[in-house]
């Protein structure tokens, strides 16, 4: 009893001492006559250790300058920018979503970058990517009715989907190119969908897609559908457009049966279908490239097929936003042009796969070591930025129901549309 | 046959049937822990590869978790355990002290700050946390174990778990303690914390697993270059936006899941005994 006794005292000033006094507060590096910027990022191991690099070019060149580099988990970036910004703890710079900088412009979290001549900057930029920085004074000034245009970020990162296709299978059905339009998409997928083993059932479908509005972008755009009005006040997702594209999705899986099916619950998802060669096409980015080579696929990628309105894919990636209570916001800018210079860029690109976010640095990519990003550089060439609208996140909520329910046919594609417009105008434009 | 080894036999098969059972059982809980081993010693980019790959050497992952300098994963696990250990301890005492109060003291309006202390459950977590985090930043106790661990020293479930237990500890013992002469803390400290070491071992251990898991805390109190941060925050550095490095986020997970096991390992009786306590009334 007196050993216990003994061992729970022990064991509670153990905790109590920890707790209290094991707290020594981070040594703040000092650099005497620099100007400190802190910069927090959420790249993956490989991509930091690039950045680093690109940063310390940077510093020397800029030797008054100290970017102070901290990585912060993407899973948890939102919250830990948002609570820092409550209690003004928030860095300098921070690496946003791209579907982010509607909410921070919104809320004056971030600077608009403009008068630094962001504009000019942006000229050189793939414009799908910069858009999402790009809003009109009538978005973030309350009663204004100006479109005079202002940057509140800089793309560090772009990327986008194109079609994936199966070579082995398109040799097995005799097909020899990808298809460059929808019609020929369907004839394709037709030829691709077949019972290999003679039990009956479809084991090999032409086509597979996911159920999200960001994966369904790359059909929206290439069949012309406009999101909302002029003024963002109003969905117009009833539109001819945007019924004949619906439709085409629904006809893919219940008309032509060619998809799989992968945008249901519970089913086989898009990359793991077309790893384990169930489908022959699928939408995806260069993020895969690295995952389908590992896995033995013998695999082409080629542009979105035509449409009404050409090719086109969907935008992701991230941005780089000036904080609202940086200290040195020119210097930041500063850091951002040199960021997406053609220097940078080219080292980035190059190191990574990646697509550049400069136009001028697409001369600079040795595309013989991956041959993949070529398309991919091509593609976001016509990409079409996300609709401007601050709760991204509610709209990929409303929409992804309303497809699902066109899709499943528990609603006509009419009906599924006009009820997402509804919700989108209530829900997220006239809140 | 005789009708003893005909029993043996009959006690054989159901022995043999019941460790099949058992066996599958087995499979399907330890096939991620498998899954996760394999992953942690393939080679980088293979994770999803199936053939069979291993790194060269083939602790290569393992090794670069520890070494890596831009990666300090030992730094991670000192303060997991720190955080872990003395949030559980901490936790485990307060509810002690509060479940105690509540079991055998009288006092006006008990039961009604019992059951206003138990509405708060139903509470989402999430809406204490700006709260909590404005609090801690004007303490200015960012970047430290005490930001972490404080706020979650007051656990309302934990309460709950340690009054329903104490309840059951008789009070002619506690009243012949005091008629001995007994001071209140010597009843605490020799009577009820003794006799409660079962259910404030369970008690211990969900709060210590709650700790060693608490991601969106410890990330929110923590700037991105202080020294306190934890596993969780340091596992999920792994993912970028669009890539995982898989392989060294299992080597990681092989080791940020040792400390669980050896304490469930010691404490699985405590536990099981605690779970349990109160499910019958006698």
């Amino acid at each position: 009893m007196k050993n216990f006794f003994y061992l729970s005292l022990f064991t509670i000033h153990y905790s109590l001492f920890t707790v209290f006094f094991g707290c020594g507060k981070i040594q703040k590096q000092k650099y005497e006559g620099k100007k400190v910027i802190t910069l927090w990022e959420t790249y993956s191991n490989e991509e930091h250790q690039v950045f680093l690099d690109i940063v310390s070019d940077f510093e020397k060149l800029n030797t008054e300058i100290k970017v102070n580099v901290q990585r912060v988990p993407f899973s948890g970036m939102r919250m830990k920018l948002m609570t820092s910004m409550i209690t003004h703890t928030a860095p300098d710079i921070a690496r946003v979503d791209v579907a982010d900088p509607p909410r921070l412009v919104i809320s004056k979290s971030i600077i608009d970058i403009t008068p630094f001549g962001a504009i000019e900057l942006a000229r050189n930029l793939v414009s799908a990517a910069v858009n999402s920085n790009i809003f009109e004074e009538k978005f973030f000034i309350p009663g204004s009715t100006s479109s005079q245009k202002h940057i509140f970020g800089i793309p560090d990162q772009t990327t986008g989907v194109a079609l994936f296709y199966n070579r082995e299978m398109f040799r097995r059905a005799g097909i020899k190119n990808p298809p460059e339009n929808w019609d020929q998409f369907v004839v394709i997928a037709k030829k691709l969908t077949v019972d290999t083993n003679g039990d009956g059932k479809i084991d090999q479908f032409g086509f597979a897609m996911d159920n999200s509005l960001w994966w369904s972008f790359p059909f929206y755009n290439t069949f012309g559908v406009k999101f909302l009005s002029d003024d963002g006040k109003n969905c117009l997702l009833n539109s001819d457009e945007a019924k004949k594209c619906l439709q085409f999705q629904v006809d893919l899986y219940h008309k032509y049966k060619v998809e799989a099916g992968a945008w249901q619950a519970g089913s086989v998802s898009c990359d793991q279908g077309f790893i384990n060669k169930k489908y022959a096409m699928i939408f995806s980015g260069p993020w895969n490239v690295k995952k389908f080579k590992d896995s033995g696929i013998d695999f082409g990628i080629a542009l979105i097929p035509k449409g009404k309105a050409g090719t086109s894919t969907n935008v992701g990636g991230t941005d780089m936003v000036v904080l609202r209570e940086a200290k040195h916001p020119k210097e930041c800018y500063e850091f951002l042009e040199y960021l997406v210079s053609v220097d940078a860029q080219k080292k980035w690109c190059n190191l990574l796969g990646q697509i550049p976010v400069n136009l001028k640095a697409y001369s600079y990519i040795d595309t013989s070591k991956n041959p993949e990003i070529k398309v991919f550089m091509e593609q976001m060439k016509t990409a079409i930025a996300r609709p401007p609208v601050i709760d991204y996140d509610q709209l990929e909520y409303v929409m992804n129901q309303e497809i699902y329910t066109a899709r499943t046919r528990e609603k006509t594609v009419e009906k599924a549309l006009e009820d997402a417009v509804k919700r989108i105008n209530e829900e997220i434009l006239n809140y | 046959m005789s009708q003893v080894q005909g029993q043996k036999t009959v006690v054989f098969v159901k022995s043999l049937i019941l460790y099949l059972f058992m066996s599958v059982g087995a499979v399907f809980v330890l096939f991620p822990f498998f899954w996760m081993i394999f992953v942690a010693v393939k080679p980088e980019g293979q994770a999803f590869s199936l053939t069979v790959s291993f790194a060269k050497p083939l602790w290569k992952n393992f090794i670069s978790i520890w070494c890596d300098p831009s990666y300090p994963f030992w730094r991670f696990f000192i303060n997991s355990v720190i955080v872990a250990t003395s949030g559980g301890i901490l936790t485990t005492l307060f509810c002690a002290m509060g479940g105690y109060v509540f079991a055998k003291k009288d006092f006006y309006g008990k039961n009604i700050l019992f059951w206003f202390l138990l509405s708060t459950m139903m509470i989402p977590g999430m809406m204490f946390l700006v709260p909590q985090f404005a609090i801690i930043t004007k303490l200015d106790w960012i970047n430290t174990y005490r930001g972490m661990v404080l706020p979650h020293v007051a656990s309302v479930f934990g309460i709950f778990l340690m009054r329903q237990y104490i309840e059951t500890v008789p009070t002619s013992l506690i009243e012949s303690a005091k008629i001995d002469g007994a001071s209140e803390l010597q009843i605490f400290g020799k009577i009820i914390i003794p006799l409660s070491s079962a259910v404030m071992t369970t008690l211990f251990l969900l709060t210590f697993l709650f700790h060693w898991s608490n991601f969106l805390w410890h990330l929110v109190v923590n700037t991105p270059d202080s020294s306190k941060l934890t596993i969780p925050v340091g596992l999920a550095l792994f993912r970028g936006q669009y890539q995982m490095d898989w392989e060294k986020m299992m080597a990681a997970s092989c080791f940020a899941i040792i400390p669980i096991v050896i304490i469930f390992l010691i404490a699985q009786k405590f536990f099981i005994e605690g779970l349990t306590t109160g499910a019958v009334k006698e």
